[in-house]
């Protein structure tokens, strides 16, 4: 771990850093614009570069992103990212009332808190869980993978039934091309272009970047409001910082543990939090006025969530959330196996993620306090420029991967996709994952069948892999349980 | 979107979801259909076939519950209907794209000079056509298409047309 910190001292990584959350703050800070959308797009240029620089650029873009989304929500009532909607609640009243610069301070501390608390459970506890993933088998990998995708599917916004649906649909996307048990050609309809199968990136860019802007440009006409941010954000003390210490260590907690949950992203921990911190108060009543307490509880989990997040990422190679199933596309561009055995194969960059995770939040605090003014003026810039420079963007770096069009035309089909599924309420997390980890579940599922002769019930017989199949099912059920229980307490509640 | 009719009631009829459950299914139909011809497991229990008809067949499944679930859930009420200037965008952007996509392709015209035409084109239908800012659009397409091609060439040393 050590070494990993002083790796990170040479001159390009500190580059990387700065420049990556520099890059994740100003494209967080513009609404419709996401920490995912520039992950995704900066794949391309990580290609030249040596695996821990291009995982320390991404992680400090997630970092970047995700602590940004704050200047829109506090000073537009817009959440620059998803993680940052209930900043809004509490944050945009605190600047109509003349306290923006307090809600940003706040914001930032707590996200920098947030940070912290989940940087040590990453380091803490990565190193024994990759161990233990060490001793998976593929009974355990694969129900830990259909727990994921379930996971996931039940807990995005939305229908369980649609999530399923479309973490099925990413999971056959990513069938087509030669079956990697047995060298098979299937699913290419002929096409010589499909034999490789269809590339993650021209997916990844085309589901989030594409069907974004789309989304973007429908709404371009609405106006922003302007509410002026004078003079730098007001650097919390100690005495606020005594004051918000329960919610903040509270909020920690349940952004990291939301985060290690496979599936669920920085916007739903912020609400747990931000929930749980309204249950607890003496002042419920408040919130969503500009209370204060609002705005610490959702800052601190949503970052909390991303050290959650990398939690499961780096020691078995499953993602967290949607954003980490990209991480894990770098990892693979950089041909690197995600999962337990990077930290014995490749320990610098395992250990150089969770290096980076605690320098880039370091940064995050500094820059935001220094610049947040104008970084607040970034949101203003026309999009004419915006969304062009980031459609051409696409193209190029898209093509850039194999020097094909095929590769763009796909990019421009998910793009259209990834729009439409939106617009029928079937979320692009589970579809994104599933199409990640598609090829994990298959491998692993037929290593099962065929070390166990095709005997499933052999599942039974192993406890991580019995208990993973059981959360799924658990989870698949819950939905039913719970509408059962609110409807036979409403038939005993309601009079004869 | 509304993706749906008005049934004379005032309130509409979920034809998206209609939509969206058949397009499954024929996705799925789609999938069998493509591994009809694959050979059976010889070595494994398991064949190249299994788990993406297995899939198909999941989600076939729950297509059926969608359409089920938007038959016989509430109706919502009528939308108001919405300006036809976003559409209008997005169609003008998306024929872009293609358009300089496939100019790149065939390889008539370098990428320097199609990405100045995209992007001023791109700006031009997102800004508008103020003369002020045109000169703007200009400058900023000649400049990114310059700046990026030099980027990918000689940093990144990618090719492009």
């Amino acid at each position: 771990m050590i070494d990993a910190f002083i790796a990170l001292l040479a001159p390009w990584p500190i580059f990387y850093l700065l420049l990556g959350t520099a890059l994740g703050i100003v494209i967080g800070a513009i609404p419709g614009l996401t920490a995912s959308m520039l992950i995704a797009l900066t794949l391309p240029l990580t290609f030249s570069m040596d695996a821990s620089n291009a995982m320390t650029l991404l992680i400090g873009e997630y970092v970047g992103g995700i602590s940004g989304g704050l200047i829109a929500a506090t000073l537009l009532r817009m959440p620059g990212t998803p993680a940052s909607i209930m900043t809004t609640l509490d944050g945009f009243p605190m600047a109509q009332q003349g306290r923006g610069e307090r809600a940003l301070g706040l914001g930032i501390a707590a996200s920098f808190f947030g940070g912290l608390v989940s940087w040590g459970f990453l380091a803490v506890l990565s190193p024994p869980l990759a161990n233990l993933a060490l001793s998976f088998g593929p009974w355990e990998y694969f129900t830990l993978v259909l727990m994921a995708l379930v996971m996931l599917a039940s807990l995005s916004q939305g229908s369980m039934v649609k999530g399923l649906i479309a973490a099925c649909l990413g999971m056959l996307f990513a069938m087509p091309g030669i079956d990697p048990s047995i060298g098979q050609l299937r699913l290419t309809f002929g096409f010589t272009d499909m034999t490789g199968g269809l590339s993650l990136l021209p997916v990844l860019i085309g589901t989030f970047a594409v069907s974004q802007i789309i989304k973007d440009v429908l709404s371009l006409d609405a106006p922003l409001p302007r509410v002026p941010v004078r003079g730098r954000a007001v650097v919390v003390g100690w005495r606020d910082l005594m004051r918000h210490l329960p919610n903040l260590a509270r909020s920690s907690v349940i952004g990291t543990w939301i985060g290690i949950l496979p599936g669920i992203g920085g916007n739903i921990a912020a609400m747990m939090a931000y929930a749980t911190a309204r249950q607890v108060s003496k002042t419920p009543e408040k919130f969503g006025t500009g209370h204060e307490p609002g705005v610490v509880a959702a800052e601190t989990a949503n970052n909390a969530s991303i050290g959650g997040a990398l939690i499961p990422l780096i020691t078995m190679g499953i993602p967290g959330s949607v954003t980490e199933a990209i991480l894990i596309g770098a990892l693979i561009i950089h041909n690197l196996q995600p999962g337990p055995l990077l930290f014995a194969t490749n320990p610098e960059v395992a250990y150089g993620v969770i290096a980076s995770y605690l320098a880039a939040n370091i940064v995050m605090v500094v820059m935001m306090l220094a610049a947040v003014s104008w970084i607040a003026r970034v949101m203003y810039l026309p999009r004419a420029y915006l969304v062009s420079a980031i459609l051409l963007f696409c193209v190029v770096g898209t093509f850039a991967l194999n020097n094909r069009f095929f590769d763009v035309w796909v990019m421009l089909g998910f793009g259209v996709l990834g729009f439409c599924l939106e617009r029928v309420k079937v979320p692009l997390g589970p579809f994104v994952i599933g199409f990640v980890l598609a090829p994990i579940a298959e491998e692993q599922f037929r290593a099962a069948m065929m070390s166990s002769a095709g005997n499933v019930l052999e599942l039974f017989g192993r406890p991580f892999a019995t208990s993973f199949l059981a959360v799924s099912l658990a989870t698949l059920a819950w939905p039913f349980i719970s509408e059962w229980r609110r409807k036979r307490v409403h038939h005993t509640r309601s009079p004869q | 979107m509304a993706a749906s009719m008005e049934d004379g009631g005032g309130t509409v009829v979920p034809w998206g979801e209609y939509a969206f459950a058949l397009l499954v299914i024929a996705a799925a139909g789609l999938v069998w259909f493509g591994t009809a011809d694959l050979p059976p497991p010889r070595y494994e229990p398991v064949g190249s076939a299994a788990l993406p008809r297995g899939i198909a067949a999941l989600m076939a499944l729950l297509a059926i519950i969608v359409a089920v679930r938007a038959r016989s859930g509430p109706r919502l009420p009528v939308e108001a209907g919405g300006s036809l200037a976003g559409p209008l965008r997005v169609a003008l952007l998306g024929a872009l794209m293609v358009a300089f996509v496939m100019v790149m392709e065939a390889r008539h015209v370098g990428f320097r000079p199609a990405a100045m035409v995209f992007l001023f084109l791109t700006a031009v239908v997102l800004g508008g056509l103020a003369p002020r800012r045109m000169a703007g659009y200009a400058v900023f397409a000649v400049a990114l298409s310059l700046g990026l091609h030099a980027v990918f060439t000689r940093l990144f040393y990618i090719d492009l047309p």
